[in-house]
């Protein structure tokens, strides 16, 4: 299909390049695009389009309009990983507290290994075989969403989605917030404790599912992902990585094949016209759109689920206005035309939407890097920067849901161990001879 | 819960309303996002839900740290009954018992 893309495009192309005046480009464009939208499908148009966009007229244009959006996409990534990392480095990392003491961190949720009163437990998992275990309920729990979607219990997911979210934000922030006192050696009584716990939950819960100031909502988003990162990285190390390569490989399943679950449920969305419920990040939050009655059409990326929850990224459907208005721009090759500038109105408000499951690993990524130096931390949180850029530059490119995780992860992966390996025992030895002084 | 069409007045009057009722349930927190997300408008009724609100957060922080203030400082004092309400007793002597 893309071979036949690329011939298409060239057609194209070669076809203005021959024309010399501008009324007969519009026509021929006009004529040729008539006949080829009969038959192609919207796919194609759009990848067509946007290569177009890219190639022949509007390159910086494009970029400009990308970096927008690819900057409220990073930051709050950035955002999430650097938080991360100052608090597993504070708080988890083996060294002293402030009273001398060494640091506990791991007392507050117990692991599946304890034998505590030497019965046969039939939980006793491997390290690896707990990763296997938390990708099996992510699947399995898709796939419970995806029978409650088709069954059109839309409530239930909704009020079974915000009953999780609010368990795990309860009992989330609540050890976090334990550990944080016993390593920094504070005392608090149980009114206050639980008057902020509960708070930080219910004021999260409302503004997330309900109204409240979207940058507040944001944050809410990000410091869940913190949280649930900092989780998830007491489980032992064998489990987290090996849980980070199945997860990549599952979200690769999940949206791109077609018996993927998360396919079948955007399918499912799409044609029952229903928004799924889910927790989603989008950037560009503040730009309502005023001019225009089209709804924004945003763009979408996919990510996996949770141990207990599903957060999905949305992926409603390429309505005909998304595709008149990229269609447009080659009739008319004025820069300065007014249709032009309402595509691009509409082009940079149009959304990326990013989704928490994909905060979170890359969280927990980061989480794994800063247990070794702090070379690992930086270089893992760039690895895992530049995969988000490939994928939303594939985003745009393709324009259908993808799956955020695996090139992230996999860059992130290579990098951590690239320096693990190598880059550290470099760093050892200049430091020690003193070379850079 | 709408994702990206902006409230007509009446709604932000009824989600004003709301924020407002729940937040007597303890929530200061919900009492400043209320003033901060209607921090701008300039209709009459929200403004008054929103100095409400201002004014029902900086009333309940200002018991709140009072209530932690003490408790922080006297608990050594106490005894046993500040010990059965912390959650987490610090490390170190205390300056009462030595």
């Amino acid at each position: 299909m893309t071979n036949q893309n690329q011939n298409q495009n060239q057609n194209q192309n070669q076809n203005i390049n021959l024309n010399q005046n501008l009324n007969e480009n519009q026509n021929q464009n006009q004529n040729q695009n008539q006949n080829q939208n009969q038959n192609i499908n919207s796919d194609e148009i759009l990848f067509r389009q946007s290569e177009y966009l890219m190639r022949k007229f509007q390159p910086t244009l494009f970029i400009e309009l990308i970096s927008k959006k690819l900057k409220w996409v990073l930051i709050p990534v950035s955002i999430t990983m650097i938080l991360v990392a100052f608090f597993i480095e504070s708080i988890y990392i083996s060294g002293e507290n402030s009273n001398g003491s060494p640091k506990q961190g791991f007392n507050s949720i117990p692991v599946f290994k304890s034998n505590l009163n030497n019965s046969t437990n039939n939980f006793n998992l491997n390290d690896w075989e707990l990763a296997l275990f938390i990708v099996g309920l992510i699947f399995a729990t898709t796939i419970i969403f995806l029978i409650l979607f088709k069954l059109k219990c839309y409530k239930i997911l909704l009020y079974w989605l915000i009953l999780s979210t609010f368990g795990m934000l309860l009992f989330f922030s609540a050890s976090s917030f334990l550990d944080i006192l016993q390593i920094f050696n504070l005392g608090i009584d149980w009114i206050s404790f639980v008057m902020l716990i509960y708070n930080f939950s219910v004021v999260g819960i409302l503004t997330m599912f309900w109204h409240g100031p979207k940058w507040i909502s944001q944050g809410y988003l990000i410091i869940f992902s913190v949280l649930l990162a900092s989780i998830l990285a007491k489980l032992p190390k064998t489990t987290n990585w090996i849980l980070l390569i199945l997860i990549s490989f599952y979200d690769i399943f999940a949206v791109l094949s077609s018996k993927g679950p998360l396919k079948m449920l955007i399918d499912e969305a799409v044609k029952a016209d229903q928004q799924l419920p889910f927790l989603i990040y989008s950037s560009a939050a503040w730009i309502f759109s005023t001019n225009f009655d089209k709804e924004n059409n945003p763009k979408k990326k996919e990510k996996e689920n949770e141990k207990e929850k599903e957060k999905e990224s949305i992926s409603e459907d390429e309505n005909e206005e998304l595709r008149r208005l990229i269609v447009r721009p080659i009739n008319e090759f004025d820069l300065k035309n007014e249709n032009n500038q309402e595509f691009i109105q509409n082009f940079s408000e149009s959304r990326i939407k990013l989704g928490l499951g994909d905060f979170i690993f890359y969280s927990l990524l980061m989480s794994l890097a800063c247990f070794s130096s702090y070379l690992t931390v930086f270089i893992t949180f760039i690895g895992i920067l530049t995969g988000l850029t490939i994928t939303l530059f594939f985003l745009v490119v393709y324009e259908k849901a993808l799956p955020a995780l695996p090139i992230s992860i996999f860059l992130g992966i290579v990098f951590y161990f690239l320096t693990d390996l190598i880059l550290n025992q470099f760093k050892e030895k200049y430091e020690q001879s003193w070379i850079f002084f | 819960m709408d994702p990206s069409t902006p409230l007509t007045e009446e709604q932000k009057i009824k989600v004003a309303k709301k924020m407002y009722i729940a937040g007597f349930f303890f929530l200061p927190w919900l009492w400043f996002c209320l003033a901060i997300y209607f921090r701008k408008e300039k209709n009459e009724i929200l403004q008054k839900y929103v100095k409400k609100a201002y004014f029902g957060f900086f009333v309940f922080t200002f018991f709140l740290l009072t209530w932690m203030a003490v408790f922080l400082s006297q608990r050594d004092r106490w005894g046993v009954k500040g010990d059965n309400l912390s959650v987490n007793i610090p490390y170190g002597d205390s300056n009462y018992d030595s």
